[in-house]
């Protein structure tokens, strides 16, 4: 298993945002995690990207405890993440906020860029030539030298996959990416996911809408009040009983059906 | 015309001195929002340091050297106090003030009250256009051009700059592509630093420094970092040049008691513009 996630428990005040859940995400799997407003979804992304600990329990990537890491160190073994708010680093450009994912391998320093000492000589090209792939691969080559700001949404989500992907990760996590995008670049977005996952890639997907999960995750994991209810492939999801009511149960104004 | 080149030539070596300053403002601000008011304070602490090391019989090169990382590492001692917790950056701006307040004291009483000089790079004088120019001007304007150069070539062509301004830009984000965001602040402070203690020993030998000399450099340096928006080392350098000149000019034509008023005069008038500029962007 790449992730293990063992009896992982988070209050908020008197609220068990996460409570007792166990999740293992085994290498190359696309795992979907969703569930209605409120469930925990957020609140186990950030336990697992390391912006929140837990009170209890233990997350294992790659066999290595990493509860008690924070999100740096968790970074540099190779877990990447994209917000569901885009974070851009304004006044750079898409190459440039590309280039900076590397921290998590490049090992030189300021001394040894200024002096353009061998460590920097070869990390420098290797850099770019890594940020540059993963700006073909997520279909941003046309703006790399566009200021980041100036992308429309859609665009800018797939920035942060690509500056992401920039840190060559072993697992990424996705918060919510195709909130707030519309159809073409839903659809962009879907073909995108399916080719990383058929690259090898672990990604753990948290999302709001049923739909999008459902055409590119291999397993689906429901949570309903920080409990874990339901597990299975996307057509088993569908028939579930307990998410079906757990989903009704919370959403009668209707947002488990479309993107808001 | 010999009195307008001397004038000139000794308004663009200060104008160098306050652009090294006004560069370790940009880097310290780009990365960590703080405005160091400590900047001045390396560069006396710097001259006085590698004066002492000469006065012990090191060999010039040796004694500068070293002043330099002595005055690195202030930087980086100055730079843990101020960025101590999660304080906001104007608390850790009020904080250098008074790690600048300490280190004039500090320094007063290890080497006193009296302005110090030592010999810069001998050799006869050049004569330029009716000027006689000691070499010292140009050993200033060499060092401090190599020294822009590299900086400005790391910060804004490599992807160690990039990380560095990724910090400043979103530190949220940055933290979260495995940056440390406190590290890259710490550098800053360190190359300021460096920055400052490298003006001070080129300086030294033209221009006597004293204990409280620390002040006057803040603020013209600080003064030529605002020419470039605290962001911009290219305009930093340009306001550098434009300060120093004028206050040569000022003290050569007219009298040196205006020299440091007409330099503070065009710096309220920057600081209007820059505020007025602000305002701008803030409403775009």
């Amino acid at each position: 298993m790449l992730l293990e996630i063992e009896d992982l428990v988070r209050r908020f005040g008197g609220v068990r945002a996460v409570d007792d859940v166990h999740l293992a995400v085994p290498a190359g799997e696309l795992r979907g995690l969703i569930g209605p407003n409120g469930a925990g979804k957020s609140t186990l992304f950030y336990l697992v990207s390391g912006h929140l600990a837990p009170d209890r329990g233990t997350i294992r990537f790659d066999g290595q405890p990493i509860e008690a890491l924070p999100p740096a160190a968790r970074a540099r073994l190779g877990i990447s993440l994209t917000f569901q708010t885009v974070h851009l680093f304004q006044g750079m450009t898409v190459l440039e906020n590309v280039m900076v994912g590397a921290h998590s391998w490049t090992r030189h320093e300021f001394v040894e860029a200024a002096l353009r000492l061998r460590r920097h000589r070869r990390e420098e090209p290797l850099i770019k030539e890594r940020a540059l792939a993963a700006i073909e691969r997520t279909g941003l080559a046309e703006w790399a030298g566009t200021p980041a700001e100036a992308l429309p949404l859609g665009r800018q989500r797939a920035l942060q996959i690509a500056r992401a992907l920039c840190s060559t990760p072993k697992l990424l996590l996705l918060d919510e990416p195709a909130a707030g995008l519309r159809g073409d670049e839903r659809r962009q977005l879907t073909h995108l996911l399916a080719g990383l996952r058929s690259e090898g890639l672990t990604m753990l997907l948290v999302e709001h809408d049923i739909g999008f999960v459902s055409d590119v995750a291999d397993i689906i994991t429901v949570l309903d009040r920080g409990r874990v209810i339901a597990e299975g492939t996307p057509a088993q999801i569908r028939a579930d009983e307990a998410v079906i009511s757990a989903y009704l149960g919370s959403s009668m104004d209707g947002d488990a059906l479309d993107v808001v | 015309m010999s009195a307008f080149m001397q004038y000139l030539v000794t308004g663009v070596a200060r104008g160098f001195l306050f652009a090294l300053l006004a560069t370790g403002f940009v880097i310290t601000y780009r990365v960590t929002k703080v405005v160091n008011f400590a900047q001045g304070a390396y560069a006396v602490l710097g001259g006085f340091i590698a004066y002492s090391l000469l006065r012990a019989g090191l060999p010039h090169g040796v004694s500068e050297a070293a002043a330099v990382l002595a005055a690195a590492l202030i930087g980086l001692l100055f730079g843990s106090i101020a960025l101590l917790g999660n304080m906001t950056p104007i608390a850790s701006l009020i904080t250098t003030i008074g790690l600048a307040l300490l280190s004039e004291a500090v320094t007063m009483l290890l080497w006193n009250t009296t302005p110090l000089t030592y010999s810069g790079i001998g050799g006869r004088d050049l004569v330029f256009l009716g000027a006689s120019i000691q070499r010292q001007y140009l050993l200033v304007v060499g060092v401090s051009l190599v020294v822009l150069l590299v900086l400005w070539a790391v910060l804004d062509r490599t992807y160690v700059g990039k990380a560095m301004t990724a910090s400043a830009s979103n530190p949220y984000a940055a933290r979260l592509s495995g940056i440390n965001v406190k590290r890259m602040g710490l550098l800053s402070f360190a190359l300021g630093g460096a920055l400052g203690g490298i003006a001070g020993v080129l300086i030294m030998p033209l221009f006597p420094l004293s204990y409280d000399g620390d002040v006057s450099l803040s603020i013209l340096g600080f003064a030529a970092a605002i020419f470039g928006g605290l962001i911009s080392p290219g305009l930093a350098l340009v306001g550098g040049l434009a300060f120093g000149i004028t206050e040569q000019f000022v003290a050569g034509y007219w009298s040196p008691a205006n020299q440091s008023a007409a330099a503070l005069a065009l710096l309220i008038l920057l600081l209007l513009w820059w505020e007025r500029r602000q305002r701008v962007e803030g409403a775009q």
